[in-house]
């Protein structure tokens, strides 16, 4: 860079250092298109040592580390809503996007994971989708074969009693379930 | 000589040019060519809506057929622009509908639209026949209810993205019986569901409709009947791809498809139940573009069917497709020249597929015509960037997001300088650029030296310093917009580029470090620019002079400082006195 050094002063007004300038320099007066080599400021291209230190992200980045609720710093990854709603749904997150529903949250636990998960029901019509979500929630506590075929999953009624989901017709299914449960075949 | 051919010659010749540029180049040929062109130009593109006024536009070009403006920045689409910013259609529509009562076309993108201004196309133009609304949002399904009752020539209906608020599916029973005249129908974004016999009859009384995009709410089970009367669509969207697997309705599904031997392009697929997949594969080999990007389906069968489609140029999945489906898609499909790679779970800490930068470097290894590439992922290296920029001199658009904020090289832990520096070295026609991981001041240098025909570049966490955007800003030459969230630049680079910015688009700085003195000072010196403050802790003078904006929007206008400003938006002024609005 050959630009010459010309930073004004930190307590002078920006109209004042402009004027300074104006005396060390040949830039012509801002007059639109014609001027391509106005500059405000001349600069050395240097970086100033006790200014441009390398920054860091800031505390609202802290959190990134997770939980997997949603990340704290706003708009990243850079994904637009449509595919933010979507991933929530499938993930059977806290959805405030679904219009015209009422959540049906239930409580799943996975045998050999310490921690349950909740899920919306109200997200589903079908107990494919179910499944293949439930088994995407859990893969990352255990290793789960692609097929999902090691484990059965039950449902708890109002009765009480212990029902095999897609025994009965997703609506029935819907109207009566109180809390999943997803056991290994061999147990 | 320009004055010895009749002006009817001239507007027969001039109506040849399609590309704004061009046209413009004629109308700085002399004053009578400027008048022939003026009065002959059909189509007008506005790309920032502030930047010039509809009475401007309509004074010069007074018979105009069609329209396409664009209105909030890019990164409105992840929540950075705050609600009530702006990008207001209605005064546009307003004026439109005085002066051009022959209007066909309306193409909008990140623009509020209300019901009123749908309204209001509705009953101004007697000959409209395209409607396209991308990311748009402020509009109901009422306003859908009108264009439909209204619009009698009406061939093109899309709301690609926008944000509806859906107060039924009653809209779509507003197109009149008689109304046959309907090519392209995009409604994938709407919630709630259309009366499906409607939807049959429409489809079924337009004999031209190419493009049938369903929303989510159509069944699996409803879409032979639709296939069935449209057979000779070219493009086709589903609905949610699942219901409990039927021999009967997959049969069905079958024959439908194979009736349909135009077929081109297919999109949708909400939770797909992968046994209902091989349904499609009779239309596979004629298949060019496929967005799976919201199927939540795994590699195996990912593989099983694009490995059917030779043909495709265009893929959109999510990153379940891993590793080794993208080493498949590289050997399938030779002609793809489009890869999309959407994240499925992007807020957990862990990955949950084994889709890193090696996929990448497949398919730019084995895709020869592969041109544009978005692509998120976990973990980069500046060995794979340098081998993608070597396999594929030809890419004209990359954009890598690697989750994680600041993520270095994960073999060497060292920047990513070098391989985006690659990116720019090697792509030489490269327009568009999207940053992330680790990056120095050094990557901007890179950039500054060789992106010479960038038009567009993304930034997020990265540099060191002013001297990155000084790279920027004074070594690429094409370049157009500016965006730029959470990097530490402040007011040395911008103030000593400001000419720069009067040959840009528009620059969007976030979470930056450029001072409000700064801000001011570039209003005042530089007229034919906008300078929005904005900030949402109150009025910046309210703060020292040297305490940085929260988001600064500048561009460039021959419109002056706009009148439709929200309270946390101020535009700094030539005179030095803050504008409120």
């Amino acid at each position: 860079m050959e630009l010459e050094l010309g930073l004004a002063l930190p307590n002078q007004t920006p109209m004042k250092a402009v004027s300074k300038l104006k005396q060390k320099c040949k830039f012509a007066e801002a007059d639109g298109i014609e001027n391509k080599k106005l500059c405000l400021l001349l600069w050395s291209g240097q970086p100033n040592g006790e200014e441009d230190d390398r920054r860091r992200l800031t505390s609202s980045t802290d959190n990134k580390k997770c939980n997997d609720e949603e990340n704290k710093i706003v708009g990243w990854p850079p994904i637009n809503s449509l595919r933010k709603e979507m991933l929530h749904q499938y993930h059977g997150g806290n959805n405030n996007g679904i219009r015209n529903r009422q959540s049906l949250y239930v409580k799943v636990k996975m045998e050999g994971v310490a921690i349950g998960r909740k899920i919306d029901l109200t997200l589903f019509n079908s107990y494919q989708p179910l499944k293949r979500t439930l088994f995407n929630m859990f893969s990352k506590y255990l290793k789960i074969d692609r097929n999902c075929s090691e484990y059965t999953i039950f449902y708890q009624d109002k009765e009480g009693n212990w029902l095999l989901a897609g025994d009965v017709p997703w609506e029935t299914f819907m109207e009566s379930v109180q809390r999943m449960e997803m056991l290994r075949n061999d147990s | 000589m320009a004055y010895s051919f009749p002006e009817e010659v001239l507007e027969y010749v001039f109506a040849f040019l399609s590309s704004d540029k061009d046209r413009n180049a004629v109308s700085l040929v002399c004053k009578s060519w400027y008048e022939i062109e003026r009065w002959c130009r059909r189509r007008v593109f506005i790309g920032n809506c502030y930047a010039v006024s509809p009475q401007i536009v309509i004074r010069r070009f007074p018979e105009v057929r069609a329209v396409k403006i664009k209105g909030k920045p890019h990164f409105a689409d992840f929540n950075l622009v705050p609600e009530r910013w702006g990008a207001y259609v209605y005064p546009w529509i307003s004026a439109m509908a005085r002066s051009y009562p022959w209007l066909e076309e309306i193409k909008l993108k990140r623009m509020v639209v209300t019901d009123e201004s749908l309204e209001l196309i509705s009953k101004s133009f007697k000959n409209f026949k395209v409607l396209m609304l991308s990311s748009c949002e402020g509009f109901t399904t009422d306003g859908l209810s009108s264009i439909a009752a209204n619009c009698r020539n009406l061939r093109e209906l899309d709301l690609r993205e926008s944000d509806v608020e859906d107060l039924s599916g009653h809209w779509l029973s507003h197109f009149p019986d008689n109304f046959t005249s309907l090519v392209s129908l995009n409604m994938s974004c709407l919630g709630s569901e259309v009366s499906f016999s409607a939807l049959e009859r429409l489809v079924s009384r337009c004999p031209n409709l190419k493009t049938l995009r369903l929303n989510r709410a159509v069944p699996v089970e409803k879409l032979a009947s639709l296939l069935r009367r449209a057979p000779q669509l070219v493009e086709f969207g589903t609905g949610a791809y699942s219901t409990e697997i039927r021999t009967d309705i997959f049969s069905n599904l079958v024959g439908a498809f194979s009736g349909c031997k135009h077929l081109k392009s297919l999109s949708g697929f909400w939770d797909v139940v992968p046994a209902y997949l091989p349904a499609m594969y009779c239309v596979c080999s004629r298949i060019t573009s496929l967005n799976l990007s919201y199927a939540t389906v795994q590699s195996p069968d990912l593989v099983e069917l694009i490995s059917q489609c030779p043909n495709l140029k265009c893929l959109w999945v999510l990153d379940y497709i891993e590793d080794a489906g993208l080493k498949a898609l590289s050997s399938y499909c030779k002609d793809l020249q489009e890869l999309r790679v959407f994240p499925s779970d992007p807020y957990s800490a862990e990955p949950n597929v084994s889709l890193t930068e090696q996929g990448l470097v497949t398919v730019s290894a084995g895709c020869p015509k592969l041109q544009s590439v978005l692509y998120f992922c976990r973990q980069m290296s500046n060995a794979a960037l340098v081998a993608i920029a070597r396999n594929r001199p030809n890419l004209i658009r990359f954009r890598l997001c690697i989750i994680e904020p600041q993520a270095p090289d994960y073999l060497t832990l060292e920047p990513l300088d070098t391989g985006f520096g690659a990116i720019v070295e090697h792509c030489k026609e490269l327009r568009r650029l999207s940053l992330s991981g680790l990056l120095t001041d050094r990557v901007f240098e890179y950039i500054g030296t060789h992106a010479k025909k960038l038009e567009m570049l993304s930034i997020a966490f990265a540099g060191d310093s002013d001297l990155g955007l000084h790279y920027v800003l004074s070594g690429c030459e094409s370049l157009r917009k500016l965006e730029i969230r959470d990097c530490p630049f402040g007011d040395k680079a911008l103030l000593a580029n400001a000419a720069k910015l009067e040959t840009m688009r528009s620059l969007w700085m976030s979470s930056c470090s450029v001072s409000y003195g700064a801000c001011k000072l570039l209003g005042q010196k530089m007229p034919n620019l906008n300078v929005e403050v904005i900030d949402e802790r109150g009025p910046p003078d309210s703060r020292p002079k040297t305490c940085p904006v929260e988001k600064l929007y500048v561009y460039r206008t021959v419109a002056g400082p706009r009148a439709d400003k929200p309270d946390f938006v101020w535009t700094m002024d030539e005179d030095g006195a803050l504008r409120l609005s």
